[in-house]
C-alpha cells in the first residue's frame, strides 16, 4: 500500500489505544485502592467529604423523605462521565495543590518549563549525540572513533540523578573551582531555580521590549542548560552508539559501491547516499528516548527546583490530588501518542519503503 | 479450476506415495486489504515411491511453497495431499508430529538453515531427540497376540522393512532376536525377556541409553553423507557450503524419512561442489530407498536427476512428464521458453533464444484465462488478425502488459487528488507510451519524439487503429480496466478467457496445460518455428 | 544469440590492458594474496570473459580495476592497468573518480541492493548524469528516460519515478545497466550480472549487452561461474583459480581443447555435458586461500594429473594451441611437445627470472606472444 495509506492507518489506530489508555486510569483513580475524596479531604471531617464526593461525581446528593442522602454513583456511570469529560476536554480541578485551580491553569503554569527542559535536552542529544556518531562511524578504529565512542558509554553510563547533584555541586562553587562563577556567566541566574519563560507565554514581547526578550531567553536557556544537559546524557550516549552502528553498516553496502563505482564524491556520499538510510534506524531510538524525557524529568525537576510537570505529577500522586493525577495521565497519555505519530511521520517521510509488503 | 484430463488408470499402476490433489496455497487470504498472494494456484500430481520429480520454476512460481506446503511447514488453503492414501493437511497436535517423520526437507541455503550456535551433532541430532527416538518397534514373529513391554512398542504383523526394528521369534521361553541393519545397536544390546503365559509377553530393555544410541546413529550419518565421526562436535561455520549442505542432508535423513523435499540443494554451491551433492544424494536414494522432491531452478541439474520433472509458472503446474523426453520434445510454450533461454555450455552453438517479453504477472493478480498469456511466444490470435505481423503483435502484447501494470501502480493520495483536479500526473503521458510501443515499429531511425500521435496511428492497418484509439481513450482517463477489456475484446482469444484444461501430448503420460494442444488449433511446436525460426529449442 | 562471427580481435589499442596485477589484504590474522599475477587485455567491442568458482578472485580484479580496493587490501607495486593509455595504478581518489563511470561503469550482482533504496530510480540515474555530463532538470529527465527506454524498460517515465523496490529483478538489473551506461564508458565491467536473476529474465539481459555492445562498440568484462553463460557472451575466456589465471582461450578454442586440468575437470562437472546416466564427475578438496606469491602450483593438491615437480616448480603460462590461436596454460604438463625434463626446465627458468626481476611473467611472456600484442 502506498506509504501515506499506511500512515493514515497508524494514525487511525492512535484513538483506540487512547481510550484503553484511558480507561486503565480511570480504573486506578477511581476504582484503585484510594478513594480520591477521602485522600483530598483527609480522615475525619465526613461532612466535606460528601461535598467534596458529590463534586467529584463519586456520589450523588439524593432526596430521600425530606431528607438528603449520599448515594454512590455507580462505577460504569463515572467511567462514562469520565471518558466524556475527557473528550470534550473537561480536564477539571486541581484538589490539593492548587485548591481551586482548573488544570488548564496549572498546565499552563508548569507545562513550559518540562517542555523547554525537554526541548533542549532532546536538542543537546540528537545534535551532540547523532553527529558524534555519524563522525565515529566515518572513521572507525581512530582514535576520534574511541574517544567519540568510549564517552558515549561512560556519559551513557552515569546515573542521571547522580549527574544532576554533583553538576550543582559543581556549578554552585564554579567560583572556587574555576575562578569564575557561573551565576554571574552572561546573564545572572541561580544554580537551581525555575527558568523564566515569560517570553514564550508572551511572545509579543520580542517586538516591543526586544532588549528585555532576549536578556529572558539567554537566562532561560543558561538556566535550563545544565538540567538539559544530565536530561540528555544517556539518549545522546544511545544515539551516538546505534547512528555509529548504523553508519558503519551503509557504508559497507552494496549501493554505496555502486555509487563510488560511479564516480559520486566522498561528501556526497556522506550526505545523500549514507545519512538517509543511517538515519532510518535512529528514528525509533529517538522517539523512545523522547518518551523517557516525559518520566525521567521527575527527578532531575525536582533536583533543580524546575517545577515543572514531572514534579507536579509526583507531588499529586503523593498528596493524594487524584483528578490532577487522572487529567495529567491524559495529557502524558497524549503526548507520547503523538510522539509515536511524530515517529511514523518520520519513518513515511525517510523510507519510501514503508507499508510495502513482498510478494 | 483446471480440469484434469483422466488418463489411462492402468498406465499408472505405481505405487504412489504422495498424492497432490487441487492444493491452492494464498497468503493473506483473509485480509481486508488488498488481494490475496495466490502462491500455489490449484495443483495435481503425484509422486511415486521411489522416484525422483523435479519442480522446476523461475522465482515466483510457488515451487518452494509447494515443497513448503507438502511438508506441512505452511497450511494449506484448500485441497488435500495424500501420503499413502492419508490426507495429511487436516493433520494436527501429535499425529501431525508423528506423521512428521516420514517426511523430511533440504533447505536450499547451508549458510542460514544451520544454527550457528549448536554443534553439528546436536544439529543432527534435534529430530531424535524430538521424537524420542528410537521408539523401537517390536514384531514377535508368527503370534500376533503377543504382547510387548518395556523399551519396546508392539507393530502389526503387517509391518515390514523400517517400521519393524526388532523381530523376536519365540521358542518356549527362548526368544531368537533379529535387529534392522540401519539401527547402531545389535541384539547384545537388547535384554530380552519372554514369559509365554496365556498370552506371550516380550519384555524388550535396551541396555545402552537413548541418548548413546542417538550419538551412534549421527556419527553413522555422518559417515553415510561424506563426513567424519569427529565433526560432531565442531560448529558449523567451521565447514564449507557443500560440507554444511551435507550435514543439513544428515538431518534430514536421521528420521529415516521416506519422502524428502529437497528445495534447492545445489543452487548455492559451485559447480564442482553441486557434483558432489548430487552425487550423494542419488547414493543415499539408492541405499534408503528414498523418494525425492527436487525442486530446483537449474534445468540441467534436474535432468540429470530427476526421473519425471513439474514445470511450474504463477503457480500452477504447466507440464508435467518424464524427464528425458519433456527435455528433447516439450510441449508447453512455457517449458519451450525456458529451455531455449539455457545458455548452452557450447560456443559453437548459437544461442537464439526466445527471448520472453515482460516479466511475470504478480501473484496477486493473476491473469484470467491462462497464467501464462501475457508472455506466451505462441499465444493463439485472434482469425480476423491473422496476416498481422509478429512485431505489431509484440506491440500489442507490450502495450497490453503497460496497462495491467498500471492497473497494479500505486497511486498515492496525492496522485488521486491531481487526477480528479484534472492535473497532470506521472500517469498522464498515455499518447507518448502508445507512440513509443508502437513507433518502434518504424524503421526510419528517428522514430519516436518527433512523431506525432496521429501520424503514428495513421500508418497502422485500420483493424488495429480502431480498437487502439478506443484503449487510449480509455487511459486518458484513467480508466484502465475498461481499456484492458477493449483491448482482450479486440485482440484476446481462447488464452485470455478460459484456462487451459490438461491434455495427454505423449504415450508416457506427460500432461501439459495448454488451449493449443486441443486439435482445434495448430500446435505448439510449429507455431514457434513459424514465428521465431529456428530457435535454440532441444 | 547473434548472428555475427565472433568478434575477431582487431590490431587496434586495447582499451584495458592489466598487467601483473597482484592484490592483497593484510588482516589482523593473515595476509592473502587475492590476486597474483594477472594479465590481460581488453579491445573494444570485445567480450572478455572471467570464469572461476567463488574464491577465485574475480571480483576483486574487477574492484581493482575500478580502484576500489581499499584497506585492508591494496594493489602491489609492478602491477599495472592502463585505461585508454593511462595508468590508472597510482591515482589519487580524485584523478580515480573521473575515470569511474565516464570511462569505466561497473555492474553488479546484486541489483536490489546495488540501488539506494530511498531514492528513487530516476534520481540515481540523473546522479550519474550530473556528475559526468552536467545535465540538469529537464534535459536530465529526458536523457534518463531515453536511457530506460533504450533498456527495454516500458512506461520509462513513469518508472522513472518510482523506488527501486518497486521494481522486479530483472528490471532492476536493467535500469543498473542504463544507469552505468548514463554516460557513455568505453568499458563496462558486470561482475556476475545475471548470477541473481532467474534463465528466462537472464536470457532477456545477455540478448540487450549485445545490443549495447553492437552498438556502441562497448568493450566488456564479463565476471561470471557460469559455463554456459560464457560460452554464449565471451568471445575470450580467462579462467580462474586461487587468484591466478590458469587458461586464457578464445571460447570456441576453450571448450574444444580445455588443457589446462582445472578447466577440464570444471567442464567435466556441468551436468548434461555427459552421459545423463554417468555420476557426475566432481572435483575433490576446496579452493585454497593464498596466503603470498606462488612457489607451487595452486591447484596441485585437487589435480587429477599431479605430480612431484607440481609442488615445487610455479607454473608459467606457455602457449598450447595452434600456429594461429592464442591460448595460453600455466600448467607444468605443457608445453607437451617437448620431453618432460625440457617443459620443466621452461617452467623453473620463468620462475627464477620473475623472482629475480620481481616481476612476475610478464616481460617473458611478451617474448613469446605474437607481435600484435606488443605496444
Amino acid at each position: 500500500m502506498s506509504r501515506w495509506k499506511y500512515f493514515l492507518q497508524r494514525l487511525v489506530l492512535t484513538v483506540p489505544i487512547l481510550l484503553l489508555a484511558m480507561s486503565i486510569v480511570f480504573l486506578i483513580v477511581r476504582a484503585g485502592p484510594l478513594d480520591p475524596a477521602r485522600a483530598i479531604v483527609g480522615m475525619g471531617n465526613p461532612a466535606g467529604y460528601h461535598d467534596v464526593a458529590v463534586d467529584l461525581g463519586i456520589e450523588r446528593a439524593v432526596r430521600v423523605d425530606g431528607e438528603v442522602r449520599y448515594v454512590d454513583v455507580p462505577l460504569w456511570q463515572q467511567y462514562v462521565d469520565f471518558m466524556a469529560g475527557l473528550l470534550t476536554l473537561d480536564l477539571g480541578q486541581s484538589w490539593v495543590i492548587y485548591p481551586e485551580t482548573s488544570v488548564y491553569e496549572v498546565i499552563a503554569l508548569r507545562a513550559p518549563r518540562t517542555l523547554w527542559l525537554g526541548f533542549w535536552s532532546v536538542l543537546i542529544a540528537l545534535f551532540v549525540g547523532i553527529p558524534l556518531g555519524f563522525y565515529a562511524g566515518l572513521n572507525p578504529n581512530t582514535w576520534g572513533d574511541y574517544t567519540a565512542s568510549f564517552g558515549g558509554i561512560v556519559w551513557r553510563a552515569m546515573p542521571n540523578f547522580w549527574l544532576a547533584v554533583i553538576l550543582v555541586a559543581v556549578l554552585s562553587n564554579s567560583q572556587q573551582l574555576f575562578g569564575f562563577s557561573w551565576q554571574q556567566l552572561v546573564v545572572p541566574t541561580n544554580v537551581v531555580t525555575a527558568p523564566n519563560l515569560g517570553f514564550l507565554t508572551d511572545p509579543g514581547m520580542f517586538l516591543s521590549d526586544p532588549g528585555r526578550a532576549f536578556n529572558q531567553l539567554l537566562g532561560a536557556t543558561k538556566q535550563i542548560l545544565p538540567a538539559a544537559i544530565v536530561l540528555g546524557s544517556s539518549s545522546m550516549g544511545n544515539e551516538m552508539r546505534i547512528g555509529r552502528t548504523a553508519v558503519l553498516e551503509t557504508i559497507n553496502s552494496n549501493y554505496v559501491e555502486t555509487a563510488r563505482a560511479k564516480g559520486v564524491s566522498a561528501r556526497s556520499i556522506v550526505w545523500k547516499h549514507v545519512f538517509r538510510n543511517a538515519l532510518i534506524p535512529l528514528i525509533p531510538i529517538i522517539t523512545a528516548e523522547a518518551f523517557l524525557l516525559i518520566g525521567g524529568s521527575v527527578i532531575v525537576e525536582y533536583i533543580f527546583a524546575i517545577n515543572g510537570l514531572g514534579q507536579l505529577f509526583f507531588t499529586a500522586a503523593t498528596k493524594g490530588d487524584l483528578p490532577l493525577v487522572g487529567s495529567l495521565a491524559f495529557i502524558f497519555i497524549l503526548l507520547t501518542l503523538s510522539l509515536n505519530v511524530l515517529q511514523d511521520f518520520l519513518y513515511t517521510i525517510i523510507d519510501p519503503r514503508v507499508g510495502y509488503e513482498e510478494n | 479450476m483446471t480440469e484434469v484430463v483422466e488418463s489411462d488408470e492402468s498406465a499408472r499402476e505405481e505405487d504412489v506415495l504422495v498424492e497432490v490433489n487441487g492444493l491452492k496455497k494464498y497468503y493473506d487470504a483473509g485480509s481486508l486489504t488488498g488481494t490475496p498472494v495466490k502462491a500455489v494456484d490449484g495443483v495435481d500430481f503425484d509422486i511415486r515411491r521411489g522416484e525422483t520429480l523435479g519442480l522446476v520454476g523461475e522465482s515466483g512460481c510457488g515451487k518452494t511453497t509447494l515443497g513448503r506446503t507438502l511438508v506441512h511447514l505452511e497450511a494449506a488453503t484448500e485441497g488435500e495431499v495424500l501420503f499413502d492414501g492419508r490426507d495429511v493437511t487436516s493433520l494436527s497436535g501429535s499425529e501431525l508430529k508423528r506423521w512428521r517423520r516420514n517426511a523430511q526437507i533440504v533447505f536450499q541455503d547451508p549458510e542460514s538453515s544451520l544454527n550457528d550456535r549448536m554443534t553439528v551433532g546436536e544439529i543432527v541430532r534435534e529430530p531424535l531427540d524430538v521424537h524420542d527416538w528410537p521408539t523401537l518397534t517390536v514384531r514377535v514373529a508368527g503370534d500376533p497376540d503377543a504382547t510387548v513391554t518395556g523399551d519396546a512398542e508392539a507393530v502389526g504383523p503387517t509391518a515390514t522393512g523400517r517400521d519393524v526394528d526388532v523381530t523376536v521369534t519365540v521358542s518356549g521361553d527362548d526368544a531368537d532376536v533379529a535387529v534392522r541393519d540401519s539401527l547402531p545397536i545389535g541384539p547384545e544390546d537388547l535384554a530380552v525377556d519372554v514369559d509365554s503365559g496365556s498370552t506371550t509377553t516380550v519384555d524388550v530393555e535396551l541396555l545402552p541409553s537413548k541418548a548413546q544410541v542417538r550419538r551412534a546413529h549421527v556419527r553413522d550419518l555422518l559417515e553415510r553423507v561424506g563426513m567424519q565421526r569427529e565433526h560432531y562436535f565442531r560448529y558449523p561455520h567451521q565447514f564449507s557450503g557443500g560440507q554444511r549442505q551435507r550435514i543439513g542432508i544428515a538431518r534430514a535423513l536421521a528420521l529415516e524419512p521416506e519422502f524428502v523435499v529437497l528445495d534447492e540443494p545445489v543452487s548455492a554451491l559451485d559447480v564442482s561442489v553441486q557434483a558432489k551433492i548430487l552425487n550423494l544424494l542419488e547414493d543415499l536414494q539408492d541405499e534408503f530407498g528414498l523418494t525425492y522432491l527436487f525442486i530446483a531452478h537449474d534445468l540441467a541439474v534436474v535432468r540429470h536427476i530427476c526421473d519425471r520433472v513439474a514445470v511450474m509458472y504463477l503457480g500452477n503446474v504447466m507440464e508435467l512428464g518424464a524427464a528425458d523426453s519433456l527435455f528433447d520434445e516439450p510441449a508447453n510454450p512455457y517449458t519451450h521458453s525456458l529451455l531455449s533461454a539455457i545458455p548452452e555450455p557450447d560456443p559453437t552453438i548459437e544461442s537464439d533464444p526466445i527471448t520472453l517479453r515482460g516479466t511475470p504477472p504478480s501473484p496477486r493478480d493473476p491473469p484470467t484465462g491462462c497464467p501464462f498469456s501475457t508472455r506466451c511466444p505462441a499465444k493463439i490470435r485472434p482469425e480476423a488478425f491473422d496476416d498481422l505481423d509478429d512485431e505489431t503483435w509484440a506491440a500489442i502484447d507490450d502495450l497490453h502488459r503497460i496497462v495491467r501494470e498500471r492497473g497494479r501502480a500505486e497511486r498515492s493520495l496525492r496522485e488521486r487528488a491531481r487526477e480528479v483536479l484534472g492535473m497532470e500526473t506521472r500517469f498522464s503521458d498515455v499518447e507518448d507510451i502508445v507512440v513509443e510501443v508502437f513507433g518502434r515499429l518504424d524503421r526510419t531511425p528517428d522514430t519516436t519524439a518527433e512523431r506525432s500521435f496521429e501520424a503514428m496511428m495513421d500508418a497502422l492497418p485500420r483493424d488495429v487503429r480502431g480498437p487502439l484509439v478506443d484503449v487510449t481513450d480509455h487511459l486518458r482517463e484513467n480508466r484502465e480496466e475498461d481499456a484492458l477489456e477493449r483491448l482482450l475484446d479486440a485482440f484476446g482469444s481462447e488464452c485470455d478467457a478460459t484456462s487451459p484444461a490438461y491434455y495427454d501430448v505423449d504415450e508416457g503420460g506427460r500432461v501439459s496445460m495448454c488451449h493449443r494442444h486441443d486439435p482445434a488449433y495448430d500446435d505448439v511446436g510449429p507455431v514457434l518455428e513459424e514465428r521465431y525460426g529456428d530457435y535454440a529449442g532441444r | 544469440m547473434s548472428q555475427q562471427p565472433r568478434r575477431q580481435r582487431t590490431a587496434s589499442e586495447p582499451v584495458l590492458s592489466v598487467e601483473n596485477l597482484r592484490t592483497e589484504f593484510h588482516t589482523d590474522k593473515e595476509v592473502i594474496r587475492a590476486i597474483d599475477d594477472v594479465s590481460f587485455d581488453v579491445h573494444p567491442g570485445e567480450t572478455v570473459g572471467i570464469v572461476g568458482e567463488s574464491g577465485s578472485g574475480k571480483s576483486v580484479t574487477a574492484r581493482s580495476i575500478m580502484g576500489l580496493v581499499d584497506d585492508p587490501g591494496r594493489l602491489l607495486d609492478g602491477s599495472s592497468i592502463r585505461f585508454r593509455g593511462e595508468e590508472l595504478v597510482g591515482k589519487t581518489e580524485d584523478e580515480y573518480r573521473d575515470v569511474r563511470g565516464d570511462g569505466i561503469a561497473m555492474v553488479f550482482q546484486d541489483p536490489l541492493s546495488s540501488l539506494n533504496p530511498v531514492y528513487t530510480v530516476g534520481n540515481q540515474i540523473k546522479e550519474a548524469l550530473k556528475l559526468h555530463q552536467g545535465l540538469t532538470g529537464k534535459a536530465a529527465t529526458d536523457r534518463a528516460a531515453e536511457l530506460l527506454k533504450a533498456v527495454s524498460i516500458p512506461d520509462a517515465r513513469r518508472r522513472l519515478t518510482e523506488y527501486p523496490h518497486q521494481f522486479s529483478g530483472g528490471m532492476r538489473q536493467r535500469a543498473v545497466i542504463a544507469m552505468a551506461l548514463a554516460c557513455d564508458p568505453d568499458l563496462l565491467i558486470c561482475d556476475e550480472p545475471t548470477t541473481a536473476l532467474d534463465v528466462t529474465i537472464q536470457a532477456q539481459i545477455l540478448e540487450l549487452l549485445n545490443d549495447i555492445q553492437d552498438a556502441e562498440d562497448l568493450a566488456i568484462v564479463f565476471i561470471t561461474h557460469d559455463m554456459g553463460v560464457i560460452a554464449q557472451v565471451a568471445d575470450r575466456v580467462n579462467v580462474m583459480y586461487a587468484g591466478e589465471f590458469v587458461e586464457k582461450a578464445p571460447v570456441e578454442e576453450l571448450f574444444a581443447n580445455p588443457r589446462h586440468p582445472y578447466t577440464q575437470s570444471l567442464l567435466e562437472s556441468i551436468p548434461g555435458r555427459g552421459d545423463a546416466d554417468e555420476r557426475l564427475q566432481s572435483i575433490e578438496g576446496d579452493v585454497p586461500t593464498p596466503h603470498g606469491a606462488a612457489t607451487y602450483c595452486r591447484f596441485a593438491p585437487r589435480c587429477p594429473k599431479a605430480f612431484d615437480e607440481c609442488d615445487a616448480i610455479h607454473p608459467a603460462h606457455v602457449d598450447v594451441g595452434e600456429e594461429d590461436v592464442e591460448h595460453t596454460a600455466a600448467c607444468l604438463l605443457y608445453p607437451d611437445d617437448l620431453p618432460q625434463e625440457e617443459a620443466l626446465a621452461i617452467h623453473q627458468e620463468r620462475q627464477t627470472e620473475a623472482e629475480r626481476t620481481g616481476d612476475g611473467d610478464a616481460q617473458l611472456v611478451d617474448e613469446n606472444t605474437p607481435p600484435e600484442e606488443e605496444q
